[in-house]
C-alpha cells in the first residue's frame, strides 16, 4: 500500500517542525524526508512547497507537530469551563506575556481529579511569524492542514495513562542533535529544557550529557517545587543505559526506565490521540477558518446529496408501497368480478342441489317427527291405575316448528270419595314432559255416587274428563 | 460560513416539507383511493355467498333422472301418475306393515276424503317448507298429501306402525294418530304425510 493511498484526513501525513527544518512521515510513520529550513527570504515558501509537493499527494491531509523551541506552553489548574472562555483565558494569558506581538495560540482542557477545579488547561504559543511560511507552503502545495499540535503533549498523550501510572515523571527525549526534559505531573507539562547535543556526538557521551543536564535541571526543579522530586525517569530515544549512568541517575532517586518506542512511535502515537476537536490546535486563525469552511462545505454537499438520496429512497419506497396497494386493489376487483360472474353458476348449482337438499331435509323432518309423536303417545297412554283412557289424538299444528296438538278424554275411578286422584297423578306426571304445555281442562265432571257393583264397595267415585295441549 | 450554515439548515429543514408536500401527500392521497377501492372490493365479496362446485359425481348424481332419492319425491304430472303413485305408496306401506306383523284395517287420504264421523283435517296436508332457496328453479311445485291407516289389534301396533315407516321407499311423515276405546267405537289410526312434486299450478 503507497503512502498516498492511506492518506485520510483521520490518518494524515505527518509533519514534524523543527528548528533545522520540517520532517515528513507517512501516517504510519515512514520517513518521507527532510525539507530543510533555509534562511528567510522570498523563495523559501516557495521551495517548502515543491519539497511538499515533491513528497506529499496533492489535497493530502497533513498533521503538524510544532517542537520549534519558540513554542512556549503553560499549564494552569482550572475549573471547568465552555471552550470558547478557554480559547478566550489562553488568549488574555498569551497577550499579558507578548504584548503587541502576533502570536498563534492552542489551547485544550483536560480532566484531571488531582487538580484545584478539576481540570488542567493547557495554552500553547509561538510567534505566528513563525509558522505561517510553512502554512503558505502548505497552501501553496494543495494540501489539507488538519491540525497542528504542540510536541510535548503529543508525547505525554503517549506516555501510559491511568490509576497506576507515576503522577510525577520526567521524560528525556533524545533526537540527533537535540535533547529535551519535560516534567509531567499529571495531565501538566511543569518544566521543560532543551539542550544541543553536537554534532558527531557518540551516543554514550550525548547520554552522559543528558545526565548532566537532568541532574542539573532536576536541582533547579527541586529548588522551585520546594523539595519535590520526580520519582520516575523515562528515557526515549535510546535502547539502554550505561550501568553507570543508571548508577548516577539512581542516586538522583530516579527510578530509571528506557522506552521501548522509538521517539517517533510515541509522538505517533500522541498525535493519533490529539486528533480531535478537543486537541490543542496551533494553526493560524484563517488556516482553521478556511478549514472549517471547506468541513461545512463538505457536510452541505453530503447533507444535499443525503437528502436526494433519501428523497429518492424515500420516494421509491412509497412509490412500491404505492404500486403494491394498486396490485392489491386490482387484485381483489379480479376476484371481484370472478365471483360475479361465478355466482350465476351458484344460482345452477344450488338449483342443481334443490331436490336433493330439499329430500334430506324431509327425511330429517320426518325422523323428527317420528321421534316426537312416538314420545308424546308415550307419556299420554301411560295412564295411572284408576284411570281409563277413551279417546286420544295427537295431531301435527301447521307452521315451520311442527307443535303437536293433543287431546285426551277417559274416565278416573277411585276407591276413596276424593275422585279426581288419579286424575291429578296424570296430569301431573304428563307436565314433566319437556315442551309440554297443557290448556286448561275443561269437561270435568264428577260424580261420586256411582254403583260399583261388586260386594263389598257400595259406591265408587268417577271423574269423566278431557284433556288438550301442545308439544312445542 | 454564516451563508453556508444558512443553507445547511434551509437544506435539512425544507427537505422534509418538500417530501411531504411532493411526494408523501400525493402518493398517500392516491393509497388511500386504492385503499377504499379495496375495502369496498372486499365488502362486495364478502356479501357473496360462497358455495362448492358441483363435482363430477355429484352432478351424474343429481342429473340422472332415474336415481333412486327422485322416487322419494316423486314428480306427478296428471291424474295417471297420481294414481300410480298413491298405488305404490299404498302397497309399499301395506307390505311393510304386513312384514311388521301389524294389520291394516282400512285407509283413506286426503286426495279422496270421506265425511263420515271423523274426517281428514286438510290442514295436515298444509306442506312443509322445501329448504330450497327462494331463488332456485324448482322443477316443479312441492304439495302434500295425508293417508290415513287404521289398525287392527292392540295400542302397541301404533308405536310399531311408527317405527316401520322407515322401510317404506316412499317418504312417509307422521302428522298424528288417533286412538279410540269406548264400547261403541275402537279405532287406532295413524296419519301420514307425503310429499310429491306437481307441475306448478297443477291439480291437488
Amino acid at each position: 500500500m503507497t503512502p498516498r493511498s492511506r492518506s485520510s484526513a483521520r490518518h494524515p501525513f505527518l509533519l514534524f517542525l523543527e528548528d533545522h527544518g520540517a520532517r515528513v512521515l507517512t501516517p504510519d510513520g515512514l520517513d518521507l524526508g527532510l525539507i530543510r529550513d533555509t534562511p528567510e527570504g522570498p523563495g523559501r515558501r516557495t521551495q517548502w512547497a515543491e519539497e511538499l509537493r515533491r513528497l506529499l499527494p496533492k489535497g493530502a491531509s497533513v498533521q503538524a507537530c510544532v517542537g520549534l523551541s519558540s513554542l512556549s506552553v503553560q499549564c494552569q489548574e482550572t475549573p471547568p469551563m465552555p471552550a470558547k472562555e478557554a480559547l478566550d483565558v489562553a488568549r488574555r494569558v498569551v497577550a499579558t506575556e507578548n504584548p503587541g506581538e502576533p502570536m498563534l495560540v492552542g489551547h485544550a482542557l483536560d480532566v484531571d481529579a488531582e487538580a484545584r477545579g478539576g481540570h488542567v488547561h493547557w495554552t500553547a504559543y509561538l510567534p505566528a511569524s513563525h509558522l505561517s511560511g510553512w502554512a503558505s507552503a502548505l497552501e501553496a502545495a494543495d494540501l489539507d492542514w488538519v491540525q497542528a499540535s504542540a510536541w510535548p503533549r503529543a508525547l505525554l498523550k503517549a506516555l501510559p495513562q491511568g490509576a497506576d501510572a507515576p503522577r510525577d515523571r520526567v521524560v528525556l527525549a533524545l533526537a540527533p542533535q537535540l535533547g529535551r526534559l519535560l516534567f509531567f505531573r499529571g495531565p501538566s507539562l511543569v518544566l521543560q529544557r532543551t539542550f544541543r547535543l553536537s554534532e558527531g556526538l557518540s551516543l554514550e557521551d550525548s547520554l552522559e550529557l543528558s545526565v548532566e543536564e537532568t541532574a542539573r535541571t532536576l536541582q533547579f526543579y527541586k529548588q522551585k517545587f520546594r523539595g519535590t522530586v520526580p520519582g520516575d525517569l523515562v528515557v526515549v530515544g535510546a535502547a539502554s543505559l550505561p550501568e553507570a549512568l543508571d548508577r548516577r541517575l539512581r542516586a538522583l532517586g530516579l527510578a530509571t526506565s528506557c522506552a521501548p518506542e522509538s521517539l517517533d512511535d510515541l509522538l505517533l502515537l500522541g498525535l493519533a490521540q490529539e486528533r480531535s476537536p478537543q486537541g490543542l490546535d496551533l494553526r493560524p486563525g484563517h488556516v482553521q477558518e478556511s478549514h472549517r469552511r471547506r468541513t461545512l462545505k463538505a457536510v452541505l454537499v453530503l447533507a444535499a446529496m443525503g437528502v436526494l438520496v433519501a428523497f429518492i429512497l424515500g420516494g421509491g419506497l412509497v412509490r412500491g408501497r404505492e404500486k403494491a396497494l394498486e396490485a392489491e386493489a386490482a387484485r381483489v376487483e379480479a376476484e371481484l368480478t370472478r365471483r360475479l360472474a361465478s355466482d350465476q353458476g351458484r344460482l345452477r348449482v344450488v338449483a342443481a342441489r334443490s331436490p336433493l337438499l330439499r329430500l334430506r331435509a324431509a327425511e330429517q323432518r320426518a325422523a323428527q317427527s317420528t321421534e316426537r309423536i312416538s314420545r308424546l303417545a308415550t307419556s299420554l297412554f301411560s295412564a295411572p291405575p284408576g284411570l281409563e283412557l277413551e279417546k286420544v289424538e295427537i295431531q301435527q299444528h301447521p307452521g315451520p316448528g311442527a307443535d303437536l296438538a293433543f287431546q285426551v278424554s277417559g274416565t278416573a275411578l277411585t276407591e276413596s270419595s276424593f275422585s279426581v286422584g288419579p286424575l291429578a297423578g296424570y296430569v301431573s306426571d304428563l307436565q314433566r314432559l319437556s315442551g309440554l304445555a297443557l290448556d286448561p281442562l275443561q269437561e270435568v265432571s264428577v260424580s261420586d255416587r256411582i254403583q260399583a257393583g261388586e260386594p263389598g264397595v257400595p259406591t265408587r267415585a268417577l271423574t269423566r274428563f278431557t284433556l288438550s295441549g301442545r308439544l312445542r | 460560513m454564516k451563508r453556508l450554515r444558512t443553507l445547511l439548515i434551509l437544506l435539512l429543514g425544507l427537505a422534509p416539507v418538500l417530501f411531504w408536500l411532493l411526494v408523501w401527500r400525493p402518493a398517500e392521497a392516491r393509497m388511500a383511493a386504492n385503499r377504499a377501492r379495496i375495502a369496498e372490493a372486499e365488502a362486495r365479496l364478502q356479501e357473496l355467498p360462497r358455495y362448492t362446485p358441483l363435482s363430477a359425481e355429484e352432478m351424474t348424481l343429481l342429473e340422472d333422472p332415474a336415481a333412486p332419492w327422485r322416487q322419494r319425491i316423486p314428480q306427478l304430472q296428471g291424474d295417471r301418475d297420481r294414481l300410480a303413485h298413491y298405488q305404490r305408496v299404498v302397497t309399499d306401506l301395506d307390505q311393510a306393515f304386513r312384514r311388521g306383523g301389524l294389520r291394516i284395517h282400512g285407509m283413506r287420504s286426503s286426495w279422496d276424503p270421506i265425511h263420515a264421523s271423523f274426517t281428514l283435517d286438510r290442514a295436515l296436508a298444509w306442506g312443509p317448507s322445501t329448504g330450497a332457496p327462494l331463488e332456485t328453479q324448482q322443477a316443479g311445485t312441492l304439495q302434500a298429501w295425508v293417508l290415513e291407516v287404521q289398525l287392527d289389534g292392540p295400542t302397541a301396533g301404533l308405536f310399531e306402525g311408527l317405527d316401520r315407516l322407515g322401510a317404506i321407499p316412499s317418504l312417509l311423515e307422521p302428522v298424528g294418530l288417533r286412538w279410540e276405546a269406548t264400547p261403541e267405537r275402537q279405532a287406532r289410526a295413524l296419519w301420514l304425510r307425503n310429499l310429491i312434486l306437481v307441475p306448478p299450478a297443477g291439480p291437488r
